[in-house]
This record gives C-alpha cells, sequence and structure tokens, in this order.
C-alpha cells in the first residue's frame, strides 16, 4: 500500500444517535500527502467521526467515497488501506504485544518481520512478549499506534494518539508521522493542541 | 480471506487455551448434572425417550454458555472493534462458527461416554447414536453461533442468550432427541440425521449472508 494514492470525500455526514444529533453536515476531502486534525470539545463526535470514516459505523446521513489509485473502493477493502487508533478499540488483554500483532498481520496477509521494526520505532521491543494486562497504559497506546500502523495504510485515523504517551512517545510518534505524510493521508481527532499542529488541515465539530 | 479466518481460529483458540472458559464451565456442568441425574435414578434403567431427552438437555445447557461466550467475550473486552478494524465479516462469522462447532464436539465427546456409563444406557447402534450426536451438535452450534453475535450486540448475556436461542433450536432439538432414541432403541434410520445436516446448511448459509449487517454498528 505504500504507494497507492487514495482520496477520502466526505459529504454532509451527520450522525444521530436515537433522539441526539453528534454530527451535522460534515464535509470535506483529503488526499494522500494531506493531513486534517479533526477538533472539538468532549462530546462533539471526534470518535464517532473518526469510526464513520474508517467504515465500522454507518452514518445516519451524508455519505463518503474512497478512491484507491482513481478505482472507487468500498466494503471489505477499506480493511487493507485504512489504519485506525482509537481508545474504544482495544486489542486482546489475555495475548502478548507480539500476539496481537501476529493476529493482526496474519489477518491482513502481512509478512510478520516486516513488523518487527516497528516494536523499535515505538519503543516496545523489550516489552512485545508481555501479556496485554502487563501493561502500562502507555505502552497499550504504543501498541494500538503500531496496530495502526503496521499495514502501511493509505489512510491513517488517529483518535487522541498521544493520550497516555510519556514525552519520549510523543517524540517517537512525532517523527514517525513526519516519515509518512508524504506517503499518507492522515486525520488526527484531538483536542492537543501540539497533536493538531502536526496536521496542515482542520476540521473543526465545535 | 483465508488468511484472516486462519488467523481469528488461531486467536480465539490461543485466547481459549490460556482462559479455558468455555469448555471448562460447560465440561464442570455437564458432568455434576450427568452424577445428579445418575444418583436421581438410583440404578434404574430409563427407558429410551428419557434417556435421549435427558442427554440432549444435559448437552443443550452445558454448551449454551460456552458458545455465546465466543461473541459476548468481544463487547465485554471491548475487542469487539479491533476485530471489526482487523477482519472482514465472513471472516469472523466462519472463524466464530469453527470455534463453537469444535467446543460443542469437545462436549459432546465427553459427555456421551460419561451419560452411557453413568445411566446404563445399552447402546444397540452406537453409529447411529455418534450420527445423531453430531448432526445434533452441529445444528445447535450453527444457530448459536449467529444468535450469539445478535445477543452481544444487544449487550445481553449469557442467561439472555438461552432463552433468546430456545424457540430457534427448539426444532433441531427435537428431531435430534428422536433420532438418539431410535438409535438407542437399534434403529439406524438415517431421515433425523438428514434433516439435522440441512437444518445446519440452510442456517450457515442465512447466518452467513446477514452476518455482515449484525456486525457493522449502527
Amino acid at each position: 500500500m505504500e504507494n497507492s494514492a487514495i482520496t477520502v470525500t466526505a459529504q454532509s455526514i451527520s450522525k444521530s444517535f436515537g433522539p441526539a444529533r453528534i454530527l451535522e453536515g460534515i464535509s470535506f476531502s483529503l488526499g494522500t500527502g494531506e493531513s486534517i486534525a479533526v477538533t472539538g470539545p468532549n462530546g462533539s463526535g471526534k470518535s464517532t467521526l473518526c469510526e464513520i470514516l474508517a467504515g465500522i459505523r454507518r452514518p445516519t446521513g451524508g455519505s463518503i467515497e474512497y478512491t484507491l489509485n482513481r478505482q472507487p473502493l468500498c466494503g471489505d477493502g477499506l480493511l487493507h488501506v485504512i489504519g485506525i487508533a482509537s481508545p474504544r478499540i482495544n486489542p486482546y488483554e489475555a495475548l502478548t504485544g507480539m500476539e496481537n500483532v501476529e493476529f493482526a498481520a496474519r489477518a491482513r496477509g502481512i509478512d510478520m518481520s516486516s513488523t518487527l521494526p516497528l516494536f523499535e520505532t515505538f519503543g516496545l521491543h523489550r516489552h512485545r512478549g508481555k501479556a496485554l494486562r502487563h501493561y502500562s497504559s502507555g505502552m497499550r497506546q504504543r501498541l494500538k499506534l503500531i496496530l495502526a500502523v503496521l499495514h502501511h495504510p493509505a489512510l491513517l485515523i488517529l483518535d487522541e494518539p498521544g493520550s497516555n504517551l510519556d514525552a519520549e512517545g510523543r517524540r517517537q510518534f512525532a517523527a514517525y508521522i513526519d516519515s509518512l505524510r508524504t506517503r499518507t493521508a492522515i486525520i488526527i481527532a484531538t483536542n492537543d493542541m501540539e497533536e493538531a499542529r502536526l496536521c496542515r488541515g482542520a476540521v473543526s465539530l465545535a | 480471506m483465508l488468511n484472516a479466518i486462519i488467523s481469528n481460529i488461531v486467536k480465539d483458540f490461543r485466547i481459549e487455551f490460556r482462559s479455558r472458559f468455555a469448555v471448562n464451565i460447560a465440561l464442570s456442568f455437564a458432568a455434576i448434572t450427568t452424577l445428579a441425574i445418575s444418583l436421581t435414578a438410583g440404578g434404574v434403567r430409563l427407558g429410551s425417550q428419557t434417556q435421549a431427552m435427558l442427554f440432549w438437555i444435559i448437552l443443550f445447557f452445558s454448551a449454551m454458555n460456552g458458545l455465546a461466550h465466543v461473541f459476548t467475550r468481544e463487547e465485554e473486552e471491548g475487542t469487539a472493534l479491533f476485530l471489526r478494524v482487523t477482519s472482514p465479516a465472513a471472516a469472523v462469522y466462519t472463524a466464530k462458527l469453527t470455534f463453537n462447532i469444535a467446543v460443542i464436539f469437545i462436549i459432546a465427546a465427553v459427555i456421551s461416554p460419561l451419560y452411557v456409563f453413568f445411566l446404563n444406557v445399552d447402546l444397540v447402534a452406537p453409529s447411529a447414536f455418534a450420527a445423531a450426536v453430531c448432526a445434533g451438535s452441529l445444528a445447535i452450534a450453527s444457530s448459536a453461533t449467529v444468535l450469539a453475535a445478535i445477543v452481544a450486540r444487544a449487550g445481553g448475556r449469557g442467561s439472555l442468550f438461552t432463552i433468546i436461542s430456545f424457540p430457534v433450536v427448539l426444532p433441531p432439538l427435537w428431531v435430534a432427541i428422536g433420532a438418539t432414541r431410535a438409535s438407542i432403541s437399534g434403529s439406524t434410520s438415517t431421515e433425523g440425521v438428514i434433516f439435522l445436516l440441512a437444518f445446519s446448511g440452510a442456517l450457515v448459509a442465512v447466518s452467513y449472508m446477514l452476518f455482515g449487517h449484525i456486525w457493522i454498528e449502527e
């Protein structure tokens, strides 16, 4: 997926949960090499928008069109081109960090050897054999980031990516995002201005 | 797709092997119930209809908690979304169905000899008995897998699952009891077994087509 050009066009996205309308008329477009920070107060729908964009939640109204190398993309095809890390997406507690990565890599048909350097990049190589139940919250977050990027997604969606990371973890994360920037479309949902500054565009849900 | 199915099966068995939740609970329940019935019967040989009925009641209630767990665990531990972003819905369904079939076959393989021994069941047609148990177990696993997904998505627990699944499982359970009674009496008729296999096939086909709608969040 590393040289794939993706475009995402969201038109008038809305989402309601019962009588509560969370999102209303959200429109934007994004392509490879571009990045957007989604900002807004708590409860404004940032996480919901991320899940809709990742194809794991249906919007109430509006549409999202994806193209990969100018070919329309939908359904299970999205799994191979979208990577997402979110507080609601939790790996398996009973498995080790390595086993979680092995599961996700195998499910996506990726060679396991290509995933090993990611443990070094995110500073988790010494802990990859530990069961997740023994991970700290920061280590879990690092693993979530590894799981989001291990298949080199053309569209990377990160919801509160810096949460629970220490200063070193945030630096490693920022450096990694910089290394992806030219070949990936990036969406970061955050209230942290430092993280928002990693992106060049913005969508405000305020 | 095949990679995703294999990956999910390996993951489910690895987690089950570490927690042994589904199989341990089911086997404990089955052993205690079989012993309780055996002690209550007090060595009296029951009729073939009663023997078949009690056998399937034990197998059904032993298996249900474990069969539901394969999906409720994903929702309770918050891993369902992780599964959704890594595997196609069809792969998840196929892997969970395979896991449930394996679980119920293990339970049936343990219960059957225990039951035959403790309740003095005189098996005239053991191969017909084995075929009825296998086909009935397959039908229960096929029904339970998709129902477990619905119950888990609705935020339900195991107890709710047993109640909801009962009307769906009742027809194959009824036929399985009839086929088991016939095998205990010495009949080698395959009608019941064929019905159970056809029921399983139809249910799996419909579940496979509908699973995507159950699996994606509204």
